[in-house]
């Protein structure tokens, strides 16, 4: 089996390009069974609430918008390929993940909130460009390179 | 970590009430169990990017005993009524992943990590002939629902004149249309206006007869008044609340979730209120802001005091100047109805 080459320009654009696709698509997954569960809601208020969820939903995915202010932490899998090589690499794999983080949340089109602090326990102090992802990494056979981005917000992950 | 005989459904259910409604519901629960201590919280983090697929399973049936253990899972804490946003509903969670892995003999290590109404992750694969984009979906996705304010059911509230006896008279439940100026403020800002009352300091804004909306916008672009503004959790804000009531001027808030014990004395004792605003309607909020300026702490970024002017924003009481909470009725409430429901799996 041939070698794969991933250069690093790719592997940032891609990095940065689902994080804006992310940010104001929510996936197809969630929209079918919200709109099941919005169906068969019986409190008002709920379904009030529901209802705003899913207008904004779809108001963010035709004027690609963030869908909530807390653009969230990154979360980055990478299922590296056994045959798979980096070349163009200034520094390491991790790095061009949050140059891709970088290049996606300063977007001028579509700015992206950033949320991240450089020192969590003293001055936390704002990194300004939502960088560092949290990068996680295993090496797999086969020759691809598979990433999983997401966009965790602090709502939900304070509550693990 | 729990004893290789403790029961995960009886901790899944002991722990998902004692979360509030601040990770945002509907979303989804993920579970790891297994490895070690931090390896179960990979697994809960990596189930969370698996596809929602609870309709399917619930249609075609389980066919293992985790599928089995998931359908239980999620019928059982739908069942606690929580509801979209904590308001009190049929569907807290869309679907339960858990994923697990080998352990030792002596513990059981899980982890559990929920994922709110704003869920976002995508998979993609590189094999070396560029970068990737994904398509965009198509906007038939999305069902024929259109919120907008509701003028009948809504009381609409001036906020420019807003009175504490008005603020008073409010009940649990209630949904407002609020238009007119209101301050911003999350965290940091609470903080530092913690510190400069303290040292006896004037603040950069009169907080006098004026609501606080708990927020941290997105950056306007192009012709925006505002980014996404939806609301934070406003739990972080309770031990400020007794301050910002007392020695401040303020008479009401507005955030995401429920209040602590603390909070609600506060506004209890203040005759004050508290609205909740849907979070995960970011955009949709922001599209009530007509003006928008940072009024103080300016070097806070996001964190900054904003000045909004918004038309018809929508919220509802969730703490009355009484201290009745809908956070805590809502759920009760449906909690007994889910009760007498007869579960229907298909």
């Amino acid at each position: 089996m041939p070698t794969t080459t991933i250069r690093h320009a790719d592997l940032v654009e891609t990095v940065a390009a689902a994080l804006q696709y992310i940010s104001y698509y929510h996936p197809a997954d969630y929209i079918t069974h919200l709109a099941r569960a919005y169906e068969r809601e019986a409190s008002p208020a709920a379904k009030d609430a529901i209802a705003q969820i899913l207008t904004n939903s779809k108001m963010c995915a035709q004027g690609h918008r963030p869908i909530c202010q807390d653009t969230g932490v990154v979360n980055v899998f990478l299922k590296i390929g056994m045959d798979v090589r980096f070349e163009g690499f200034p520094g390491s794999i991790e790095d061009a993940v949050n140059e891709g983080v970088r290049r996606a949340y300063t977007d001028p089109d579509n700015p992206l909130r950033a949320s991240v602090l450089a020192d969590p326990l003293f001055e936390r102090k704002n990194t300004r460009d939502n960088t560092p992802a949290v990068t996680h990494m295993t090496v797999v056979p086969g020759h691809q390179l598979e990433v999983t981005v997401a966009a965790k917000g602090g709502g939900s992950e304070n509550k693990s | 970590m729990m004893n290789p005989n403790d029961s995960l459904v009886d901790w899944v259910m002991k722990t998902v009430p004692t979360m509030g409604a601040g990770w945002c519901p509907p979303g989804m629960l993920g579970i790891g169990v297994g490895g070690t201590a931090e390896k179960a919280m990979m697994l809960a983090k990596e189930a969370l990017m698996e596809p929602i697929d609870m309709f399917d399973l619930l249609a075609r049936g389980p066919a293992n005993k985790l599928e089995e253990l998931r359908i239980e899972l999620y019928e059982k804490v739908n069942a606690l009524g929580i509801g979209a946003q904590g308001l009190g509903g049929l569907t807290t969670v869309l679907d339960v992943k858990i994923a697990l892995y080998p352990t030792h003999a002596a513990g059981k290590p899980v982890a559990m990590i929920p994922n709110c109404a704003a869920t976002r992750h995508a998979h993609v694969v590189m094999d070396g002939s560029g970068s990737v984009y994904l398509d965009p979906p198509s906007l038939d996705l999305w069902p024929n629902v259109s919120w907008a304010p509701d003028y009948d059911k809504s009381r609409k509230v001036d906020l420019n004149t807003l009175t504490r006896e008005q603020v008073a008279s409010w009940k649990p439940g209630d949904t407002l249309l609020l238009s007119g100026r209101m301050l911003t403020g999350r965290d940091a800002a609470h903080k530092r206006i913690q510190d400069m009352l303290a040292k006896g300091e004037k603040l950069p804004v009169d907080f006098s007869n004026r609501v606080i909306y708990y927020v941290g916008p997105v950056d306007p672009v192009r012709d925006e008044v505002m980014g996404p503004a939806g609301p934070t959790t406003a739990t972080r804000m309770d031990k400020f609340t007794e301050m910002m009531l007392a020695q401040t001027g303020l008479i009401g808030m507005i955030g995401k979730a429920e209040r602590g014990p603390a909070a609600i004395e506060a506004i209890k004792k203040h005759k004050s209120a508290y609205l909740m605003a849907v979070g995960g309607a970011a955009y949709l909020v922001a599209k009530a802001i007509k003006q928008a300026k940072v009024v103080g702490f300016a070097d806070l970024g996001m964190e900054a005091i904003y000045e909004f002017d918004v038309q018809d924003m929508p919220v509802t009481v969730a703490v009355d100047s009484h201290g009745s909470s809908v956070h805590d009725t809502g759920p009760k409430e449906w909690q007994a109805k889910i009760g007498k429901i007869p579960v229907v799996t298909a």
